[in-house]
């Protein structure tokens, strides 16, 4: 019997689910099933840095300012690569999410929430910042927002989780992980 | 975990976003730190450099503004001796939180942290904390 987290366990990042398992992956708004072929880390490390006044761009991000949603290359995988990530800010910054460039994540009916530095002081493994993102051409993208009253200068996120590749299965298999790719409907 | 900081209460710590603030003796005092609007944050002082070198003994005091942007003070007056590093940390700071009140006029006040220097030229840097969200 493998022991696995639940998909956002409260507690360092690790694979919902063992090689050779299934997952069942809800994208664009349906159920897709999948085993699993294989796993690795992606360690929170330089390349996995986003800067996003950069990436824009600009020179700074202004007071009380956003940088509009950019996406991020980083994070685009080939077709049937799934990865399962979690994200922080290096610097006084709020980030938002978006699935698909225009799918809020984390999102209620009149707010957005935004993952910042004051999420790991409640949440030390960021597990509430856990996201997913599936395949080709359904890209993650990234907006930050300037909470100080003062123009800054940097606005860096880094990014840390799994990466799995995934052989499509045809039917819903009888033991599997329900996971929630995607925000869409 | 911070000295006086109870563990349910933890902020995050920065420098003043002004910088280095060389003091002008303006009754209404210099900006060290603007305060961040998300959520709305507050801050408190934790730890204060005043480099004075101007020839004399001098003093001074922390502060915001009123929203009719009078000087409203908020901790003591500190005496910055001549040619000395004065330094204050947080356990000697009083633990005042600056607020963002949004009562108009004289009732409210920014929350932006000011500095009143008895003279010009004394040199003030600061580190805060702030709590929010």
């Amino acid at each position: 019997m493998s022991t696995v987290a639940n998909i956002y366990d409260n507690g360092p990042i690790s694979p919902i689910a063992r090689i050779k398992e299934n997952l069942s992956i809800w994208t664009s708004g349906n159920w897709s099933h999948y085993k699993i072929a294989y796993i690795e880390p992606m360690p929170r490390s330089s390349p996995l840095i986003a800067e996003l006044v950069t990436l824009s761009g600009n020179t700074t991000i202004p007071a009380n300012g956003t940088i509009a949603a950019q996406l991020l290359a980083i994070l685009q995988l080939a077709e049937l690569n799934f990865l399962h990530l979690r994200f922080e800010p290096l610097d006084d910054m709020e980030g938002i999410l978006w699935e698909q460039a225009s799918q809020g994540r984390f999102v209620t009916r009149g707010a957005q929430a935004r993952v910042n530095m004051f999420t790991a002081i409640r949440d030390p493994w960021l597990a509430s910042s856990t996201f997913w993102i599936i395949g080709m051409n359904r890209d993650m993208s990234l907006e930050a927002r300037n909470p100080a009253g003062v123009a800054r200068p940097r606005a860096r996120f880094a990014f840390w989780g799994y990466r799995y590749i995934l052989e499509k299965l045809t039917t819903e298999p009888g033991q599997t992980t329900w996971v929630p790719a995607e925000g869409r409907p | 975990m911070y000295p006086l900081m109870t563990p349910y209460r933890p902020g995050i710590r920065m420098a003043g976003n002004a910088g280095l603030v060389a003091t002008t003796a303006v009754g209404v005092g210099d900006l060290c730190h603007t305060l961040s609007i998300s959520g709305p944050r507050t801050a408190r002082l934790v730890k204060i450099m005043c480099y004075n070198n101007t020839g004399a003994n001098a003093t001074i005091i922390f502060g915001t503004l009123t929203n009719a942007g009078a000087w409203a003070p908020r901790l003591p007056t500190m005496m910055c001796l001549n040619t000395f590093d004065n330094i204050w940390t947080e356990f000697d700071i009083p633990n005042v939180e600056f607020v963002s009140d949004t009562q108009a006029g004289a009732l409210g006040t920014t929350g932006n942290i000011h500095v009143v220097g008895s003279v010009a030229l004394m040199l003030v840097s600061i580190e805060l904390e702030e709590f929010g969200g």
